[in-house]
């Protein structure tokens, strides 16, 4: 955004005995240390440089004067910068004051050939989702604004009725570390059976019945432009998944011995986007991971893992991280709400889980 | 010999440490340094003693613990009415109410300056504070400051792309009690609790333990949840945790049944109602008896007794009959909705920062008339 201001550029003679040009703009230049601050240029004597560079907002209402923008500045090679703290905004105006100088009045420009933001993928991918769904994931192409995005979503019904607060509007929001990836939860205490806003509102999603998510184009990215496209979800309902995930019963296709092929896990269902992607590690024999790729495919329901090198005619094994979850959240070792008085299996506190496959 | 060593090591610490203080240096700053922490995201900030101010930084999985050196003793201002304090903080900052959240506050209990964390649109935090009238930014490029790297809870690091970690263990608050830094987390990808207790002063990474905690609801379901929002609390003369979960119970736990690595359950007091996230909680004292205070996304600010949580011996076995769609111990509702944060500002006085009803953003004190 900063790369395109204008260099705006303003000659000054301060007096008719003093003839020096001095220059007032704002560094545009990539690779600039001073990038998206203001230059004053040509500092003619040791007093200039005691004044600071004072930035404000543009118009000031003269009743309610707004003090100077906070930043930083600081003098190098015979120019004063300012840097604002956080950076000129392309929808605002500002003015630069330097004592015994006329302001400077500038507009940040905005960029042109911008790439818009893209929601490049919701997970989960699959459309049949259980009425006790929990998480979804919001893929974004580039970093989002850091501030409510929840006002940009909503979720309706068959007649297009909007579900009154399906989700749990947490702040800060559940960001990855660049805010390209947004986690969304169904408010749990709506998804947990016996909590008194599930006594009185029900799940957010009823078994049976379909539903949009609406996701706003209008939901800027930390740029401050919107997103290319609005984006919307379908989502029909089935039965609540209250089974935990059982290693033991999902299917191995093996390998060939001295090939490069992949080893396929069927899960038998989708689990969650994010922990299936990291939950599952390969080891061979000796104890010693394998090097390769793994992915997941066929809607989360299935996990890929191609080696580097060629397979061994040996066992290998599977190490499952017990916090891999469904889609309702329930992980290896327990269910998202546990029933103590029907309670059929114990509970299980083990870090990992095993599954062992032999190549031949 | 390795056991000598290890005593003429804490020997020559305690030696160092005493003479440090002497030199009117405060044991607990002794370990900082100075310089630019790099904060990269405030969460949640809570004061502890001595004027140091603790930052929850989840982008960067840190707690840092800034000497903000703001501890000239002060009488806390009789009142405070601030309009439109987002649109301030804007103009501070060149932009637009719209481009900035609040993400905490704290009131400094020595000098009773209030101090926010803000996040601009494009990531950037920024600390302020304000005496009530005018709000100064509060630079962190040269300040006396320790780190503390919070564990991630699963080893494997997965990170996308462009290197950025996809994990992250979003701070939901920050609180100092009796030598501890206890942080609340929020995974990104497990639905899961991360509590952790970390000594301070910071020393090494081991010292610190991730709790895991449950709730039971009704007696008929147990149930762990990622905790919103805590205070330390004296209740019956023990220190005690009062957690209320994203899914709104209120529980509460004798700080001395947690313990790492142990499965513990607390007591479930109460549920807190419909389409509610907690965001605050503090605790006053009146006339002897002492009152929780709970800000709340979508209900009013609620008062709930101490004494009626240290009574309330049953945990919620039984569906409760339907109290203003709530159940367990009783709590007023205070005819103050939408406040976004809520301290403590002195012993009679609370300090809000409330969305009203015209819109504006106001930060403004109550006093314990209400309790």
């Amino acid at each position: 955004m900063l790369s395109s201001f204008s260099r705006l550029i303003l000659f000054i003679f301060l007096s008719k005995s003093n003839l020096y040009a001095q220059t007032l703009s704002i560094v545009t230049e990539e690779d600039h240390e001073h990038k998206g601050c203001v230059q004053l240029e040509n500092l003619p004597t040791d007093s200039f440089q005691k004044e600071g560079l004072q930035v404000f907002l543009f118009p000031q209402n003269p009743d309610n004067p707004v003090p100077p923008i906070v930043g930083k500045s600081t003098i190098e090679n015979n120019s004063l910068y300012f840097c604002p703290l956080i950076p000129f905004s392309k929808n605002l105006t500002y003015q630069a004051r330097f004592p015994n100088v006329p302001y400077f009045t500038f507009k940040p420009v905005p960029k042109k050939d911008y790439t818009l933001t893209t929601l490049r993928e919701l997970y989960p991918t699959i459309e049949e989702l259980p009425e006790n769904l929990l998480k979804m994931y919001l893929h974004f192409s580039a970093p989002m604004s850091d501030g409510n995005g929840y006002q940009y979503l909503h979720l309706e019904n068959e007649k297009g009725e909007k579900i009154t607060a399906p989700f749990l509007e947490l702040t800060p929001l559940l960001w990855n570390e660049d805010r390209t990836r947004l986690t969304l939860w169904f408010d749990p205490g709506r998804v947990k059976r016996e909590l008194l806003r599930n006594q009185k509102l029900g799940a957010p999603l009823e078994e049976g019945k379909s539903y949009t998510l609406h996701i706003s184009k209008n939901w800027k990215d930390a740029n401050g432009y919107s997103l290319a496209n609005d984006f919307t979800k379908k989502i029909s309902v089935v039965k609540a998944d209250r089974i935990a995930p059982n290693p033991n019963n999902w299917q191995v296709e093996p390998p060939k011995a001295n090939t490069k092929d992949a080893v396929i896990i069927h899960f038998g269902e989708s689990l969650d986007h994010a922990l299936a992607a990291n939950s599952l590690v390969l080891y061979n024999k000796k104890g010693k991971k394998v090097a390769g790729n793994s992915q997941l495919q066929n809607d989360d329901k299935t996990w890929i893992f191609t080696p580097l090198n060629n397979w061994q005619s040996k066992p290998y094994r599977i190490q499952i991280d017990s916090k891999l979850e469904d889609l309702a959240g329930n992980n290896l070792n327990r269910l998202f709400d546990t029933n103590l008085e029907k309670q059929t299996t114990p509970k299980r506190d083990l870090p990992y889980y095993y599954l062992d496959f032999r190549v031949e | 010999m390795k056991k000598i060593n290890t005593l003429i090591l804490a020997f020559v610490a305690l030696l160092a440490t005493n003479l440090i203080a002497n030199d009117g240096t405060s044991p607990l700053t002794a370990n900082f340094i100075m310089g630019n922490p790099e904060v990269q995201s405030m969460n949640a900030i809570s004061f502890g003693p001595e004027g140091i101010l603790f930052v929850g930084d989840s982008k960067s999985a840190m707690v840092t613990a800034i000497d903000t050196k703001d501890k000239v003793a002060a009488e806390a201002p009789k009142e405070i009415k601030m309009a439109k304090v987002d649109e301030q903080i804007a103009a501070l900052l060149g932009t637009t109410a719209a481009e900035i959240t609040i993400q905490d506050m704290a009131v400094n209990p020595i000098s009773k300056m209030i101090y926010f964390a803000v996040h601009h649109s494009n990531g950037t935090p920024v600390l302020l504070k304000t005496d009530g009238e005018t709000i100064q930014h509060v630079p962190l490029t040269e300040v006396s400051h320790s780190k503390m790297e919070i564990n991630n809870p699963i080893d494997a690091e997965k990170k996308d792309r462009r290197g950025n970690s996809m994990r992250v263990s979003a701070i939901s608050d920050l609180n100092y009690f009796e030598g501890k830094v206890m942080v609340s987390g929020l995974s990104n990808e497990e639905f899961a609790s991360t509590f952790r207790s970390i000594p301070f002063p910071f020393k090494s990474e081991q010292m610190q333990a991730s709790l895991e905690i449950y709730h039971a609801a009704h007696g008929k379901y147990e149930t762990h949840a990622p905790i919103k929002a805590f205070l330390p609390v004296n209740i019956a003369g023990k220190a005690n945790l009062v957690a209320a979960y994203t899914c709104t119970p209120l529980v509460v736990f004798p700080m001395e049944s947690l313990r790492p690595g142990e499965h513990t359950t607390g007591q479930t007091v109460a549920e807190l109602g419909n389409w509610n996230v907690p965001l605050d909680i503090i605790q006053m004292e009146k006339e002897g008896k002492s009152y929780l205070l709970m800000a709340n996304s979508s209900r009013a600010v609620m008062k709930i007794s101490v004494d009626q949580v240290a009574n309330f011996h049953d945990s919620l076995t039984e569906k409760v009959a339907e109290r203003s769609g709530t159940a367990g111990v009783d709590f007023i509702n205070l005819p103050f909705v939408n406040v976004q944060q809520l301290d403590k500002l002195s012993d009679s006085h609370f300090i809000m920062l409330q969305r009203r009803s015209n819109g504006d953003l106001d930060l403004y004190t109550q006093n314990n008339r209400w309790l």
